[in-house]
């Protein structure tokens, strides 16, 4: 049996589900899917959208029903043990952060509800590698995981309008990443100066689109590790 | 050259979005109701994708500078050109000097202006969609201001056509939209379910290209639970933990945590383009969608 079931999302879209938890084996089972889909079906489909555990695949119908699409889906899913041992191994990056103070302004209150020290919160923020799960919610919004379960708590009450590029941020049983200025809900507890979203110079001219499919605008990519390293606190 | 006198409520460059990149965060953007933008290219002889006007609510004052070609489509704004009722749905011919006063949507809410030859914007990600969150797009990533000058990408030759005018039949109170069931509809009650279809909702004027949102509340009698971010579309209809409803439209996120209650059909998500502040809407089910059997497989 393939490792999801299918659902439609719309009139032009399957949303394929996997076990509903952040977890590395099933992001490598989308991963591996995700390329299944882009050897075996090229034709027809527009665009994929993978998340943790799910992956929409935007199909054209002029090219497919949602029922067949389905079935096709649960065929080539069979092919996942086989396509998971051909995935590359994912880069590791590490990424300079300078935690609290101005750069991390939650720092202080995500102590005091966590009861342990600024110092404590950092020391365990570094000590793991991160896996890259998804980029989505807003451009360039990097979700990883997992953090240390004592720095599990919920999001803000008041997400905060903008939040500067490179901020690290924390929320639930995730840490994550806001490579360019959003707004956003998350815990900011330090920010790296590190370019890790690259937007290409605004330009007059036409592209073909194979030229751009194949640039990832982000360092960071699914399935790579990181590691945050910590900076001696600047002098403000 | 055109000569922004006055911007309007909110307008902006936009053609048919950047596809593609959804995976990293970056939305599909692009004119909202893509019948409305497609016909306006179409009929002054541009390709599809040509950047064009969206004009919301309340529409610009322009000056053109130049002899060109253009095509009104989408909401009636009750347009003048020098003064006089201009016609929607065909190309124009407009001289240097002439001035094109969009006036206010009287039905609908949304109008698009092209011009021949598509309007020159700066591109990002293969599209001139202006999305403001990251200055993308149109002219310098943000809504047109007053003074702003428009220039023309390229000449076209000029060729007058026209299309027959489909009128917007007199808004029906309240607008049905049709939708199929989204990934955790059926983790409400039979009960919840049934009352979302009979309650009426009345758009928020607290809408815009990222969510169109509503007044009422809807409270399912069991809570939803949270869950792991997911991909959602335009055209996705969340529910917040506080019981407010999020139509999502092309600006919006790529991918939510909030339960998608249904997706509208293509057609009622250009119908949803147009809705205007206090418009009131109910949803139903496509037709098609209640056989289970076509749902899950």
């Amino acid at each position: 049996m393939p490792p999801f079931s299918c659902t439609p999302l719309g009139e032009q879209a399957l949303l394929m589900q996997f076990e509903q938890k952040i977890d590395a084996a099933v992001l490598r089972r989308i991963m591996a899917m995700e390329q299944l889909i882009q050897t075996h079906l090229p034709k027809g489909i527009r665009e994929l959208i993978p998340a943790y555990a799910s992956l929409a695949v935007l199909f054209e119908d002029e090219h497919w029903t949602y029922r067949k699409l389905a079935e096709a889906m649960l065929d080539l899913g069979k092919l996942i043990p086989e396509a998971i041992r051909h995935l590359p191994k994912g880069r590791t990056h590490e990424i300079p952060v300078q935690y609290g103070g101005r750069n991390g302004p939650d720092l202080t209150t995500v102590a005091q509800k966590l009861k342990l020290t600024e110092d404590e919160i950092v020391e365990r923020h570094i000590r793991r590698t991160y896996l890259v799960y998804m980029l989505g919610f807003l451009p360039g919004f990097v979700y990883l995981g997992k953090p240390d379960p004592a720095l599990h708590l919920p999001r803000r009450e008041k997400p905060r309008l903008k939040v500067p590029a490179g901020s690290i941020a924390i929320a639930a049983e995730q840490t994550g990443i806001y490579t360019l200025e959003s707004p956003g809900g998350w815990h900011i507890i330090g920010r790296t100066t590190q370019n890790l979203f690259n937007t290409p110079q605004a330009s007059n001219k036409k592209k073909k689109p194979e030229e751009a499919e194949n640039r990832s605008p982000s360092l960071l990519r699914r399935g790579d590790w990181v590691k945050f390293v910590a900076l001696s606190q600047a002098t403000t | 050259m055109i000569l922004v006198r006055r911007a309007g409520a909110f307008t902006s460059i936009q053609d048919l979005g950047r596809p593609g990149y959804r995976r990293y965060g970056i939305p599909l953007g692009g004119a909202l109701d893509r019948i409305s933008a497609r016909l306006a290219n179409r009929l002054v002889g541009n390709g599809a994708h040509a950047p064009l006007l969206e004009m919301t609510s309340t529409g610009p004052l322009l000056e053109f500078q130049a002899e060109m070609l253009i095509a009104l489509t989408g909401a009636d704004f009750q347009a003048k050109l020098n003064g006089l009722p201009v016609p929607r749905c065909r190309g124009l011919l407009v001289c240097a000097g002439d001035l094109l006063d969009l006036g206010t949507a009287r039905k609908g809410y949304r109008a698009y202006l092209a011009v021949a030859g598509g309007l020159q914007a700066q591109r990002h990600w293969g599209s001139c969609s202006t999305y403001s969150p990251a200055k993308w797009g149109g002219l310098r990533g943000e809504a047109l201001r007053g003074g702003d000058l428009l220039q023309v990408a390229a000449q076209l030759p000029l060729r007058l056509r026209h299309a027959t005018q489909v009128e917007q039949k007199k808004t029906k109170h309240p607008l049905t939209l049709s939708c199929l069931p989204g990934p955790e509809w059926d983790s409400f009650s039979v009960q919840s379910r049934m009352d979302f279809f009979q309650q009426i909702f009345t758009v928020h004027s607290h809408s815009n290209r990222t969510a169109i949102r509503f007044r009422e509340k809807w409270l399912p009698d069991k809570k939803p639970r949270q869950l792991l971010s997911s991909p959602v579309l335009p055209g996705t209809l969340q529910l917040t933990h506080g019981g407010e409803l999020l139509l999502l439209m092309h600006d919006g996120p790529t991918t939510g945590g909030y339960p998608r209650l249904v997706v509208l059909t293509e057609e009622s998500l250009h119908k949803a383009a147009q809705l205007a502040p206090n418009q009131k809407v109910v949803f139903t089910l496509q037709k098609q969608s209640t056989e289970k059997e076509w749902l899950y497989l």
